[in-house]
């Protein structure tokens, strides 16, 4: 520090304006009342900020090379306000990423939508790039139709920005993961969101139908991997919804899937292929058959070059409701535990609920009833905390729990569950029996 | 007397849930001693199990013609499954559903006449039931150790 800096830091710190907040491992003040520091600020020339905030910005940059991902949000910041656009939004896309790392998904959201804040209006491919990563991210925290919203919204800047833009790669990689997210919003029990945009739904349909054919005399790319599986969850899970289940193509599809994935040596779209296979042998009531595809997934996830939590989380999920559905619950129950620990670190609530779910059924299957309330305690927290859509329907839970009140004979506690599970599973305070959550979920 | 065979399953229900929907419907009427309806279920019921080889649903669908064998007067038959029953539930060390197969062993032998025999199977039932805290079961398998007294 130069002499200079130290008279004035000192000089600061005497009147009482700052105060040294640590020492170690960097000297760093604070303000010592917002004020202060608001009152500093607003007497700079606007001119002056913006060059006092790049000069932080790009002093940063140089001093910590290598801790730019942890710096990316405070650099963007500083490059916002030096109206530095490309940089504030490269760094807000870099601390987006680096939020969603640290499983802090809705300072993600945030980073994006301040990236998306700073462009300018009219169609440009960031903006497109930038609705594509907050939808990807709605996605992942299980707001359907907020991503698929933001998936048209991309698709739309990709097609005012380029004549071809229906048949490019970008505007079929939009299309699927549209398709990827109905299944997702139906297990969230979003029926009316998804009814509402069935048109959105078969017009991904259309596309990807004829990317997938056209992709046929290319050569084999992940992409199309990950769009044949799509297909196939949609063939026999999204239309189950719509009474148009097609558990052929279904099965076609993921064979498709599987084989090329094989042939790429991929493993983490190898283990998604498998899914959607052991899905159609699931609709198909082979449960065996489901098992056994599914510990193939297992043994994919716990290879090294499988790295991917969150995929890992979905496997060890699928791989106790296999055992469930067998009827082998104890083989089922480490899988559930390990679950939702994993589940638990990456903070994905729903599948922590899920965990809990199978965990729930286990106990009551092998009439552990002591265990099986107190998982019934922790998952109802979990419900407390969060909404309904990163949650899931827990009603076939509730109801195992009234069951087990009734069972020992604790028929007013009984009637309130039995009472709250059918709430949830006919949805709100004004139940609807036409609306009964099994049928919508099937 | 032997029991008629059961045709083919009705249409499609959910996927994947065939065989938890019999194992349910067949215990069902094996609690309210329906034998129509376990002529109907308990068929569906194991063949659906066994084809995936779910033990706790073979063990309900056992106890299931258990009853039906009972319902119809077959008490050898009925012996038999209930006894298939009780092995797999001791394999799963389901302890509830061992209670209730004890009971109806206990039914089965109150039927012949077997009052110590009964006696027996009830004090099993019961003691499971009160481990559990399963009272209304207890209750039931105490008001048929008193009915035997």
């Amino acid at each position: 520090m130069s002499h200079a800096l130290e008279t004035q830091l000192t000089t600061l710190e005497t009147s009482g304006l700052i105060r040294a907040a640590d020492v170690e491992p960097e000297l760093e003040y604070l303000f010592r009342h917002a004020l202060i520091q608001d009152a500093a600020y607003e007497s700079l020339l606007k001119s002056d900020r913006r060059v006092l905030h790049r000069a932080v910005a790009e002093t940063l940059e140089q001093l910590y090379p290598d801790q730019h991902d942890e710096l990316a949000a405070v650099l963007a910041l500083h490059f916002a306000a030096a109206q530095d656009q490309p940089k504030a939004i490269a760094y807000y896309r870099r601390a987006a990423q680096h939020a969603v790392g640290r499983y802090a998904y809705e300072e993600g959201l945030q980073h994006l939508e301040a990236a998306l804040d700073l462009l300018p209006s009219g169609p440009n491919e960031t903006r497109a790039a930038l609705l594509e990563e907050l939808a990807d991210l709605h996605q992942l925290i299980r707001n359907g139709k907020q991503a698929v919203t933001l998936y048209q919204a991309a698709l739309e800047q990709w097609a005012s920005l380029a004549a071809n833009a229906a048949d490019s790669e970008i505007a079929l990689r939009l299309h699927r993961k549209i398709l990827e997210t109905f299944p997702n919003m139906l297990i969230g029990g979003q029926f009316e969101q998804v009814q509402a945009m069935a048109p959105i739904m078969e017009h991904s349909q259309a596309s990807l139908k004829a990317g997938v054919s056209k992709a046929e005399t290319q050569s084999p790319r992940l992409e199309t991997v990950r769009q044949l599986i799509a297909l196939s969850r949609d063939a026999w899970l999204t239309s189950f919804r719509f009474e148009e289940v097609d558990l052929e193509r279904g099965e076609q599809f993921a064979r498709a899937a599987v084989q090329l994935a094989e042939q790429l040596n991929a493993p983490q779209e190898l283990a998604a292929a498998l899914e959607a296979l052991a899905g159609v042998h699931y609709a198909h009531n082979q449960l065996r058959e489901h098992l056994d595809l599914t510990l193939r997934r297992l043994a994919l996830s716990r290879e090294a070059q499988f790295n991917d939590l969150r995929g890992q989380v979905n496997v060890l999920g699928s791989v106790a409701s296999a055992f469930v559905y067998v009827g082998e619950y104890q083989q089922a129950v480490p899988y559930t535990l390990e679950a939702e620990i994993l589940s638990d670190r990456i903070r994905a609530v729903f599948w922590r609920v899920q965990a809990l779910g199978v965990q729930s059924q286990c106990a009551f299957r092998l009439d552990r009833w002591d265990d099986m309330l107190r998982i019934a305690d922790k998952r109802a927290e979990l419900e407390k905390q969060y909404p309904r859509e990163q949650v899931g329907f827990t009603c076939f839970e509730i109801g195992l729990t009234a069951t087990i009140h009734a069972l020992r004979g604790e028929m007013e506690l009984a009637r309130q569950l039995r009472e709250q599970a059918y709430r949830i599973m006919v949805g709100g305070d004004t139940p609807d029996p036409n609306n009964w959550a099994r049928n919508q979920h099937y | 007397m032997a029991l008629p065979k059961m045709g083919a399953p009705p249409g499609n229900v959910a996927p994947g849930a065939d065989h938890d929907l019999y194992a349910m419907l067949a215990d069902t009427c094996a609690q309210q001693r329906d034998l129509a309806g376990l002529l109907k279920y308990a068929t569906l019921a194991e063949a659906t199990a066994a084809q995936c080889g779910h033990q706790l649903y073979l063990g309900i669908a056992h106890r299931a013609w258990g009853v039906a064998h009972r319902l119809a007067g077959a008490y050898a038959a009925s012996e038999a499954r209930l006894r298939r029953a009780l092995e797999i539930f001791e394999t799963l060390d389901t302890r509830w559903q061992l209670g209730r197969t004890w009971a109806e062993l206990g039914e089965l032998a109150t039927a012949q006449h077997n009052r110590p025999q009964a006696q027996a199977y009830y004090q099993n039932a019961l003691q499971l039931f009160e481990a559990l805290g399963a009272q209304p079961d207890a209750t039931r398998a105490r008001a048929a150790l008193d009915a035997l007294a």
